[in-house]
């Protein structure tokens, strides 16, 4: 069941017990499109160049990569950032789509990407899938910058 | 940083990640999903090398699907759900 399955991983995860400094929270803060956890990742990622972020808040990643005055922010974190939808369309390679369907309509019946990426009908037309989920990172792509996703192997 | 780097700029893959930040909407979904522990492996780490916020807790109780209230209600030390928003 997906609750177990989110209790067990959650239970075997550190809390992160670091914080960014004070300038860059204040840079974040500024933001209406970021929210505090998102400006606490984006922060602790910003200062630690060996750490990966993955999220699913596309709308803080445009927020972030879209706003000047946090430009610096976006440059020290550039090619650390894993998407959901990369991760979906990386995972649909090399798992069974119907499977990963199945799990994530599980989890997020009502998540929008879920929703029309995995509707019965994509998930009948495999390579139609793929299309659309490679049409999601494209476009996802061209919002951040090329430079700005982890490139998944 | 010496002109003979390969990438001055940034690492298109870090050779050695310290953690994987996750936010809490990703770890509800890729953990639910099945897709957590392939993502794990893709970038050869483990759970011990993640690093949750602290507020997903909080955020779990909004997030689950609907057949999960008995488990938060029966199942664990949580207060009642009473500001479960589930859409």
């Amino acid at each position: 069941m997906a609750v177990e399955r989110i209790k067990l991983a959650a239970a075997q995860i550190p809390v992160l017990d670091l914080k960014p400094s004070a300038r860059l929270v204040k840079a974040l803060d500024e933001s209406p499109s970021i929210d505090p956890g998102e400006g606490l990742l984006f922060g602790v990622l910003a200062e630690h160049p060996a750490d990966l972020l993955s999220t699913c808040d596309r709308r803080s990643l445009i927020a972030l990569c879209k706003t000047a005055e946090l430009s610096h922010v976006r440059a020290a974190v550039a090619g650390r950032v894993i998407s959901r939808e990369s991760v979906v369309r990386k995972l649909a390679d090399t798992l069974t789509l119907a499977e990963v369907a199945a799990g994530l309509r599980e989890v997020a019946p009502n998540d929008n990407f879920v929703r029309s990426a995995f509707s019965s009908h994509m998930v009948a037309h495999p390579e139609e899938l793929k299309s659309a989920l490679d049409s999601y990172v494209r476009d996802l792509t061209n919002e951040l910058g090329t430079d700005f996703l982890y490139p998944l192997s | 940083m010496s002109v003979s780097d390969p990438n001055p700029v940034l690492p298109r893959h870090l050779a050695t990640v310290r953690f994987l930040l996750i936010d809490n909407d990703a770890l509800v979904l890729f953990a639910g999903s099945g897709l957590l522990g392939p993502l794990l492996s893709s970038l050869g780490i483990d759970a011990s090398e993640c690093r949750k916020i602290a507020s997903f807790d909080f955020v779990f109780r909004k997030k689950v699907p609907r057949d999960s209230l008995t488990w938060l209600s029966n199942g664990s030390s949580l207060p009642p759900p009473r500001f479960l928003s589930l859409t």
